[in-house]
């Protein structure tokens, strides 16, 4: 029995309701109330991996709690292994910077945002930490329906277009997700994620490609792959930036992990490839990836154009999973942990220069480099990360890539991913080049700082400075990558053998 | 135990043999000369400058070494985002490019590298197969400058600061030769006829041009031409010939582009007819342009003679070349061979003409008004720099044993007065030739550039990203339309398993 788990999942959710409550009382408490439970969720999740670490690297990981102490067979129970351990962490240490950052990007007029932000978190958590597949289905609808708040949270008329679109989308895929854990259990009387995996065999094929589809259509709608990507671009680019961030930075990566739950863990890797599953999906996420990248193009939006990078390289990771070798593994899930740390920080400190443009089209970024000289560095040591420049850690996730698409004979896919990059550098290029727009040392005109007068900020140094740590993780993990080998393993030993 | 350690990854990452560690301390001696013009040259920013010079000494430490091709390709990356900061001081447009051409490059590189490596090529050596070594010589075209993919190396070189051209003409492309160096040792006729083409193409646009640094640049690609036939020879005495090729090309270019820095500052102008009267204006850079240009075009004396000597050498000797079909080739490759060098005296003799010797019997009086005229006056640090370069110049054409105490075939044969008459009948033929075309003078020619080329990609780039926009953004109820359509395809699918 390990109460640790249910923590990661209680705080944020106690917060959550408490918040409003605090609101009554005194708005100025609310702040300490978040920075203190946000502190409390990264130190459980900090004392998890230290007392865990030597468990996690035999690979015999396996937490449980039982909710209410009933049995697996009956009651809910939560269980951590080495994936969702990894994922949990991901998710603790990224939010808590993403919510820190929010207190001085949104300030302290809006008390619902800091609710939704922590149900966020706390779905977010009991999504990955959950061992029950309806509960599962429970905590994605959590995020759907906060998320589609969050989105619509500037309260315009593009973010309630955008936002109708998500729930559309997100609804639909829920409902499919519905269904197919419905047949799952008029199938095998149980919603137990462990039973599941042990007892699939034993249902008929044809019910077990129906909830196969089913659950891929979900989970494709969820990532946003390519013939169901039309609700990503908009969803994410017109909420505030921290929002985005969320978005594009932390939540595909969680569609991502129930995406790898459900087809390694549950049905198993074989099952897909007996269908013939596995080529077509290859095929369509490389498409999708392409798709993404030459569709970021045309986006003028900067924050558009970060969304559809999204969907490029998210198609990327899902193409490069589906090969199910010890190093397309390494390298889809390396490329997530980067993904993560490289969206996170391209939106926040978007996010912090957009204040200072009149929009978000590409011509007002007009020497926006002189703003904040320090943000824009961070922002296009992003973009080099991205594009994959070493020693930032895209570099490296393209590297194993790229090694897993050829060793598996997909030269062409090899060649795609490498394209997609290349492309990357094309809409990328763009914004660094006209941030430095002034700068021209051949005519002798000598940029001048450009001063501001007004904050456009609740705390324009907290802002700043999430920012900074944010690029300093970037390049840290860039520099020490190998550090990530031996734990990425174990996991990827984990999905291969079982 | 740290040691230790260190020990070890230095023994299973990194090759330390003789020949590497002369490309070392070449690079290192090149590197120190560009320093110190750039003293003088580059004005703004200098300790930024020289950060960076700092970061790209390490990182072609590593190219040079390293046997790991994660780790090579790393550094490599390095050198090209290092030497892309560097291009900024001449402008953003400039290290755009640069960077774009480069990042293709690398990326067409990492595909082939990766291929290599899934092919059981775990570390850098040599490569037996002749596809993957014609694949490598594709994938290191565009960084190289071989024939086809040279493109770019005349715009870039010749626009960049004299200091950073030095950098990237004296070492940064010959990087990729050192690795050939490794990779092909027993030649291969791709790389030979490249490497002609090189000489030749090279050879007459230098012949060509007006503008000093385009000048330079073109005699670069003539002068890799002789690398990559060397190398391309698979002959012992052209594999040394390549070595000095590269340590030769890399001081003289270097000599000459630091040279051509001076002479702008001095004369305002690029066009190498308005050079009138260096000695008088500039002692110390006339010197320094007569002895590079003798290096390059190979006069006996000096280590350009001993490298053309031996590549031309290693190239009759080569077996299966000479023969094919029972045709005799030797003849034709030794004409062939006498052509191209006659080529590299002439364009050497031409600009030499041109800027030292066409007014050197001017009257005294007139050589004083022309001293009282001289606009930049070399510091301490310049004269320290090209004396500096010329005594290195004579140094090792008088030992050539410094370079290569092991390698006793590279020595100079002092009693090969055969070649010493071929020369000089070279250097008389085309004095002959330039006296007839003594009124040989081009228009002035335009500095190549390509940014219509990058405009044209970019404007190309976004029309199809639109299209493609357009074309799959249709009305929103087909956009949904996608999920039931793609679910019941997938069922369809599904049902036809048994």
């Amino acid at each position: 029995m390990e109460l640790n788990i249910l923590l990661l999942i209680l705080i944020p959710l106690v917060t959550a309701f408490l918040i409003p409550l605090v609101d009554i009382i005194n708005v100025k408490i609310r702040r300490f109330v978040i920075i203190s439970s946000v502190l409390a969720e990264v130190l459980v999740s900090l004392f998890i991996i230290i007392s865990q670490y030597n468990l996690f690297l035999a690979g015999k990981l396996d937490l449980r709690y039982y909710l209410g102490g009933w049995s697996s067979m009956l009651g809910i129970t939560l269980a951590l292994d080495s994936l969702s351990l990894i994922f949990s962490i991901l998710i603790s240490f990224s939010l808590a910077l993403i919510i820190i950052y929010s207190i001085g990007f949104i300030g302290h007029h809006e008390g619902k945002y800091y609710a939704l932000i922590f149900l966020i978190l706390a779905a977010m958590q009991g999504t990955v930490l959950t061992g029950d597949i309806f509960n599962l289905h429970i905590f994605i609808e959590l995020i759907t329906i906060t998320s589609a708040a969050l989105v619509a949270f500037k309260r315009n008329r593009e973010g309630i277009e955008a936002t109708l679109k998500y729930i559309i989308y997100g609804v639909i895929g829920g409902l499919f997700f519905l269904v197919a854990v419905f047949l799952i259990y008029f199938n095998l009387g149980s919603l137990n994620i462990g039973i599941i995996a042990s007892n699939f065999a034993q249902i008929n094929i044809k019910m077990k490609t129906t909830i196969i589809a089913l659950f891929l259509t979900s989970i494709l709608i969820k990532m946003g792959i390519f013939p169901f990507h039309f609700w990503l671009p908009k969803a994410h680019s017109v909420c505030p930036s921290s929002v985005s961030a969320l978005l594009s930075g932390v939540l595909l990566k969680i569609y991502l992990y129930v995406f790898i739950r459900l087809f390694w863990d549950i049905f198993g890797f074989g099952l897909l490839k007996e269908v013939g599953l596995d080529y077509f999906m290859i095929y369509l996420a490389l498409f999708s990836s392409i798709i993404g990248h030459i569709l970021a193009l045309q986006a003028d939006d900067v924050k558009k154009m970060l969304a559809y990078s999204s969907i490029g390289h998210v198609g990327m990771i899902v193409g490069v999973l589906l090969l199910n070798t010890p190093t397309a593994l390494y390298g889809g899930l390396l490329h997530t942990i980067s993904h993560l740390l490289l969206k996170t920080t391209l939106f926040l400190t978007v996010g912090y220069l957009i204040q200072y443009t009149n929009g978000h089209h590409v011509a007002d970024f007009h020497g926006v480099a002189y703003r904040n000289p320090g943000i824009f560095i961070a922002f296009t040591l992003g973009i080099l990360g991205m594009i994959g420049i070493p020693p930032l850690p895209g570099f490296y996730s393209k590297w194993y890539i790229v090694q897993a698409f050829i060793e598996s004979g997909f030269v062409l896919a090899g060649v795609l991913v490498i394209g997609g990059s290349i492309i990357s550098l094309f809409y990328y290029l763009r914004f660094i080049y006209r941030g430095y727009s002034l700068l021209d040392y051949e005519k002798k005109i000598k940029p001048q700082r450009v001063g501001v007068v007004l904050s456009a900020f609740y705390r324009e140094r907290i802002v700043t400075d999430v920012s900074y740590v944010m690029t300093s993780l970037v390049v840290f993990s860039g520099l020490f990558i190998w550090l990530f080998k031996q734990p990425l393993m174990v996991v990827v030993w984990a999905l291969i053998g079982g | 135990m740290g040691v230790r350690i260190i020990k070890g990854f230095i023994d299973s990452n990194f090759i330390i043999n003789e020949l590497n560690l002369i490309f070392f301390a070449t690079g290192l001696l090149i590197t120190a000369f560009t320093l110190l013009s750039a003293y003088t040259q580059i004005e703004e920013k200098r300790r930024e400058y020289y950060f960076l010079n700092t970061i790209y000494i390490m990182s072609f430490l590593v190219v040079i070494f390293s046997k790991n091709w994660l780790l090579f390709f790393v550094a490599w990356e390095m050198v090209t985002l290092s030497t892309t900061l560097m291009l900024l001081w001449r402008g953003r447009g400039l290290a755009g490019q640069y960077f774009i051409i480069q990042f293709f490059g690398s990326g067409i590189l990492l595909v082939v590298i990766v291929v290599a490596i899934s092919n059981g090529y775990a570390e850098i050596g040599a490569i037996n197969e002749l596809w993957l070594q014609n694949l490598f010589i594709l994938g290191f075209g565009i960084k190289s400058a071989l024939f086809f993919f040279f493109f770019w190396l005349p715009p870039i070189h010749s626009q960049a600061p004299a200091p950073v051209s030095a950098i990237l003409s004296g070492w940064v492309v010959k990087l990729g030769f050192i690795i050939f160096l490794r990779l092909i040792p027993g030649g291969n006729s791709l790389l030979l006829i490249l490497g002609f083409l090189m000489i030749f193409y090279g050879g007459i646009k230098t012949l060509q041009a007006s503008d000093y640094k385009v000048l330079l640049a073109y005699s670069s690609i003539s002068q890799l031409g002789y690398i990559a036939i060397g190398i391309g020879s698979g002959n012992i005495y052209g594999y040394i010939g390549s070595i000095f090729q590269i340590i030769v090309h890399g001081i003289a270019k270097t000599g000459l582009f630091i040279g051509s820095g001076y002479l702008i500052r001095e004369y305002g102008s690029r066009s190498i007819y308005d050079f009138k009267q260096i000695w008088s204006r500039q002692k110390l850079t006339a010197l320094s342009l007569l002895i590079c240009f003798s290096l390059l075009m190979g006069t006996p004396f000096l280590l350009g003679y001993n490298s053309k000597y031996l590549i031309k050498y290693g190239l009759k000797s080569r077996l299966d070349l000479k023969y094919i079909n029972t045709i005799d080739l030797g003849p034709l490759i030794t004409i062939i061979f006498l052509a191209a060098t006659l080529l590299s005296v002439l364009y050497s003799v031409r600009f030499l003409y041109w800027a030292l010797f066409r007014d050197c019997m001017v009257k005294k009086q007139e050589r004083a008004i022309y001293k009282t005229k001289k606009v930049y006056f070399l510091k301490k640090t310049d004269r320290l720099n090209l004396i500096a370069v010329i005594f290195l110049i004579l140094m090792l054409g008088l030992y050539p044993g410094l370079i290569t105490s092991s390698i006793k075939e590279g020595h100079f044969d002092y009693g090969s007065i055969a070649g010493f008459i071929e020369f000089v009948a070279i250097l008389f033929l085309s004095l002959v030739i330039l006296k007839g075309l003594a009124g040989y003078k081009t228009e002035k020619s335009q500095i190549p550039s390509f940014n219509f080329l990058f405009n044209k990609i970019n404007k190309s780039l976004y029309r199809v990203s639109r299209n493609v926009y357009n074309f799959i953004y249709q009305d929103f109820q087909y956009q949904l339309l996608c999920i039931p359509l793609f679910l019941l395809l997938l069922l369809f699918w599904l049902s036809l398993i048994k």
